[in-house]
C-alpha cells in the first residue's frame, strides 16, 4: 500500500516537473508578443535623436543602403541612406566609399563631420576598429577618428573578431594574434617559415575565420585546405591555450564568417555556399548546408552564406544570397544550427534587449519579446 | 671596414635572393601606369613630401605594387594552388575587407603571390575547393581590376612572399617588359642628428651653392632621402626609387635598396629600419636610408640613386665638420 501511494506520488512529481520543463523550453517563443514594420520611407532623421536620448533603447542597424536606429520603446526608426559602405554602433556611424576616401562620420546628438583614415572602419562589442588599407595593420579609434593603438603585422589580416576585451586576428600563413584592450599581445601563434622545408597547401595553413566567445575565455580558429580543421583555444592565465582539434573533409580557400552563441555552446562558420554548426560542449561538427555538393540544375545561381552575429541565447542569424539577377536575400535564424525562422528579403538583423530587428530594403521589422 | 663587410653580405644576398627568383616564371600583368614597392601609400602616385604630409594614416611604404593594366582582366602571373580567396560582399550589410576581391596563390618555387583589387570571376568560388586541388594554371582569369582600398578605379594589386626567407619581394624584378629610361628626380637630402637638441636637419641640396661648403659638428648623422621615380614614362604615378647609395670620401658607407621587406614581430622592415614599417619614412616624407658618422675635417658626400633599369641620378656635396 505504501509502495502505491509512493508511486502515485512519484507520478505526480514527475508529471508537474515535465509540465514545467517544457513550458519554460517554448516560453521564449511564446513571449513573442508583437511584430511591427516601419517603412524607410516614414523614417525620421538621426539628426533628431537627441544626446541625451537613453541609448539601451536605441538598437543600431545596418542594411543594403540604409542604417540607423530603431527605438525599441516608442517604436521610432531614425534611418539615413548611405551610398557605398558603413559601419555603425550605438554612438553613431561612419560612412565611406570602397576606395576609402570618403568618409562621413555621424555621433548620436552631433552635427556630422568629415575625418581622415586609411582603411575600412569595423566596429564590433562597442569597439571600433580601422583595418588599414593594404589589409597588414589595424588600429583601435576613437569616435572623432583618432587612433588609440595600432598594430601593424607582417601578414595580410584574412580573419577578425572581437570582444570587449579581446581582439582575435587571423592571418594569411596560418598565424593567429590574440591582443588585449591596448592592442598588446596576449598569445600568437606564428609558422616559422625558416624550420619548415616544406611549403605545400597542405603546410601553409591559411585562417579563414575566427570567433571569441562573448567573454573572450576561448576562441575558435578555422583554417587550413587539406586537413581542414576548426582549432579551440581557451584562456590560460594571461595568454591562450589550444585544447581541441577537429577536422573537417576537402576545403575551399574562400574566407569565412563566424561566430559563437551568445551562450556559448556552439559556433556556426559559412564558407562561400557551406554551413557549418560546431558544437563547442560537446566537440562536434555537422555540415548544414553545401550548395555546391547539392548543385542546383540552376548552374549559374551563386548561393552564399555569411553569418550576420548572435541573435541571443542559442541562435545565431546568418544571411543567404543568390547572386544573380534579381539578388535575392533571406536571413536564416538558426537555433542550434536548425532553422528557428526564416525572413525572405532581408538582408540583415540586430538585436536588443527583447527585441530582433529584422532589416529589408524598404524598411525594418520589431519583433518584441524575442529571447526574453 | 664594417661596411664593406655590410656590403659584401648584401651583395651576397642579392646573387642568392635574384638567383632563385630568376628560376620563377612569374608574370607580372602589363601596365600602363605603376606606383611601385616602397611607394608612400596613402596617395598613390605622390611621394611629394609636402602633399603627403596631410595624409599621415597611410604614412607607410607599398608592400606590393599598384597597377593600371591595359585590359580589366587580370590573369594568374604563374601556377600553383589557391590557397585564399575574398570577395567583397554582395550585400553592404556583410563587412568587406579592403583589399577587395583578391587571390592568394601558392607556387611550388615557395612563393605566395597575392593579387588583389579585383571583382572575382565566379569560377573563383566554383572551381576552387571540393577536391578540385584548388590549383590554377599560370593565365588562368582571376577577375577584373575594379580598385579596392588600396587601389583608385580600375588598379589591381600585386605582392608576392618568399616563404624560404621571410620576406616581401619587389615583384618589379619580374615585370621584364619594363623600359624605363629615365632618371629617379632627388628632391633632397638630409643629414640630421637627433642628439642635437634645436638643430634643424642639414639640407644636402638646397641650402649651399656651388663652390661653398656646409658646415656641420661631428656627429652620427641619420640620412634620408627624398626622391621620386617615374616607372612608366609619361604615366600618372610617382613611386619610390630603388636603390640609394651613399659614398663618403670615396668610399659607400650606405647601400640599401627596395629589393624586398623582411617580417618582423613589429611588422616589416623597409631598408634596414627597424618595423613597423612607418619608421623608414620621416615627416617629410623623406625615407631614412642609413647613418653615417662625420669626423672633424673635409668630406665630400655623394649621393647615388638609381632606378630598376639603373638609370641613376647624383649629388655631390662638400661637407666642413668642426
Amino acid at each position: 500500500m505504501k509502495k502505491r501511494r509512493f508511486r502515485i506520488v512519484a507520478f505526480i512529481v514527475a508529471a508537474v516537473l515535465f509540465v514545467l520543463l517544457s513550458v519554460r523550453g517554448t516560453k521564449k517563443q511564446e513571449q513573442i508578443t508583437e511584430t511591427i514594420f516601419l517603412p524607410f520611407s516614414s523614417a525620421l532623421d538621426p539628426a533628431n535623436i537627441s544626446r541625451q536620448y537613453p541609448t539601451p533603447s536605441l538598437i543600431p542597424f545596418l542594411g543594403d543602403g540604409y542604417l540607423g536606429y530603431v527605438d525599441s520603446v516608442s517604436n521610432k526608426l531614425y534611418a539615413a541612406q548611405f551610398s557605398d559602405r558603413a559601419a555603425i554602433d550605438s554612438s553613431g556611424w561612419i560612412s565611406y566609399d570602397r576606395l576609402a576616401t570618403a568618409f562621413h562620420a555621424f555621433s548620436v546628438g552631433s552635427k556630422p563631420s568629415t575625418l581622415a583614415g586609411y582603411g575600412y572602419p569595423w566596429f564590433k562589442s562597442s569597439r571600433r576598429f580601422m583595418i588599414r588599407a593594404d589589409q597588414m595593420g589595424i588600429a583601435e579609434i576613437r569616435t572623432d577618428g583618432s587612433i588609440v593603438w595600432e598594430r601593424e603585422f607582417p601578414m595580410p589580416i584574412t580573419a577578425i573578431d572581437a570582444t570587449p576585451t579581446t581582439l582575435g586576428i587571423g592571418f594569411l600563413d596560418g598565424s593567429i594574434r590574440l591582443l588585449g584592450t591596448k592592442g598588446e599581445n596576449l598569445y600568437s601563434e606564428s609558422w616559422n617559415y625558416q624550420q619548415n622545408s616544406q611549403y605545400d597547401s597542405q603546410h601553409i595553413r591559411t585562417v579563414y575565420g575566427i570567433a571569441l566567445s562573448g567573454d573572450a575565455r576561448y576562441a575558435v580558429v578555422f583554417r587550413g585546405i587539406s586537413p581542414r580543421t576548426i582549432d579551440s583555444y581557451r584562456r590560460a592565465g594571461t595568454g591562450f591555450v589550444k585544447f581541441s582539434e577537429r577536422q573537417l573533409h576537402g576545403g575551399s580557400p574562400l574566407q569565412a564568417t563566424m561566430c559563437y552563441a551568445e551562450d556559448d555552446s556552439h559556433v556556426v562558420i559559412a564558407q562561400g555556399g557551406q554551413l557549418i554548426y560546431y558544437n563547442t560542449k560537446k566537440n562536434y561538427i555537422r555540415e548544414l548546408a553545401d550548395v555546391d555538393a547539392s548543385a542546383s540544375p540552376d548552374s549559374d545561381t551563386l548561393v552564399q552564406h555569411y553569418v550576420l552575429g548572435p541573435t541571443g541565447s542559442n541562435t545565431i542569424a546568418v544571411l543567404q544570397v543568390q547572386s544573380k539577377n534579381p539578388k535575392a536575400a533571406k536571413v536564416l535564424i538558426l537555433k542550434h544550427g536548425i532553422i528557428e525562422r526564416e525572413e525572405s528579403g532581408a538582408v540583415s538583423v540586430s538585436v536588443g534587449k527583447g527585441t530582433l530587428i529584422i532589416v529589408r530594403r524598404d524598411g525594418v521589422g520589431i519583433v518584441k519579446g524575442w529571447q526574453q | 671596414m664594417k661596411s664593406t663587410k655590410l656590403i659584401a653580405i648584401c651583395f651576397l644576398f642579392f646573387i642568392a635572393f635574384l638567383g632563385s627568383l630568376g628560376a620563377f616564371d612569374f608574370q607580372v600583368p602589363t601596365a600602363a601606369d605603376i606606383a611601385g614597392f616602397g611607394t608612400i601609400l596613402a596617395p598613390l602616385g605622390s611621394s611629394n613630401a609636402k602633399e603627403s604630409q596631410t595624409a599621415k594614416p597611410g604614412f607607410i611604404p607599398r608592400s606590393d605594387i599598384a597597377l593600371k593594366t591595359e585590359y580589366a582582366e587580370i590573369q594568374a602571373p604563374s601556377s600553383g594552388a589557391v590557397i585564399y580567396s575574398q570577395h567583397e560582399s554582395p550585400l553592404a550589410s556583410v563587412f568587406s575587407f579592403p583589399l577587395g576581391g583578391a587571390v592568394a596563390i601558392l607556387h611550388p618555387e615557395s612563393y605566395i603571390s597575392l593579387v588583389s583589387g579585383l571583382v572575382l570571376d565566379d569560377a573563383m568560388f566554383n572551381q576552387t575547393g571540393k577536391g578540385h586541388e584548388n590549383s590554377l594554371k599560370k593565365g588562368a582569369s582571376l577577375g577584373q581590376a575594379i580598385g579596392s582600398g588600396i587601389y583608385p578605379e580600375g588598379y589591381c594589386g600585386v605582392r608576392l612572399f618568399d616563404l624560404k626567407n621571410s620576406l616581401w619581394i619587389n615583384p618589379l624584378f619580374l615585370a621584364s617588359w619594363l623600359h624605363d629610361r629615365t632618371a629617379p628626380v632627388i628632391q633632397n637630402v638630409w643629414l640630421t642628428n637627433g642628439n642635437m637638441q634645436g638643430n634643424a636637419p642639414i639640407e644636402l641640396k638646397t641650402t649651399v651653392s656651388r663652390g661653398k661648403y656646409i658646415e656641420c659638428q661631428q656627429a652620427t648623422y641619420e640620412v634620408s632621402v627624398a626622391a621620386i621615380d617615374s616607372i612608366i614614362p609619361g604615366s600618372r604615378s610617382f613611386s619610390a626609387p630603388y636603390k640609394i647609395v651613399i659614398v663618403l670620401d670615396g668610399k659607400t658607407s650606405i647601400d640599401t635598396s627596395f629589393i624586398a621587406a623582411s617580417c618582423k614581430n613589429e611588422g616589416l622592415s623597409f631598408l634596414g629600419n627597424p618595423a613597423p614599417s612607418s619608421k623608414v619614412i620621416l615627416e617629410n616624407g623623406a625615407y631614412l636610408v642609413g647613418r653615417i658618422l662625420l669626423q672633424r675635417g673635409q668630406h665630400e658626400i655623394e649621393v647615388h640613386v638609381s632606378d630598376y633599369a639603373g638609370n641613376e641620378s647624383s649629388l655631390k656635396t662638400s661637407i666642413m665638420v668642426n
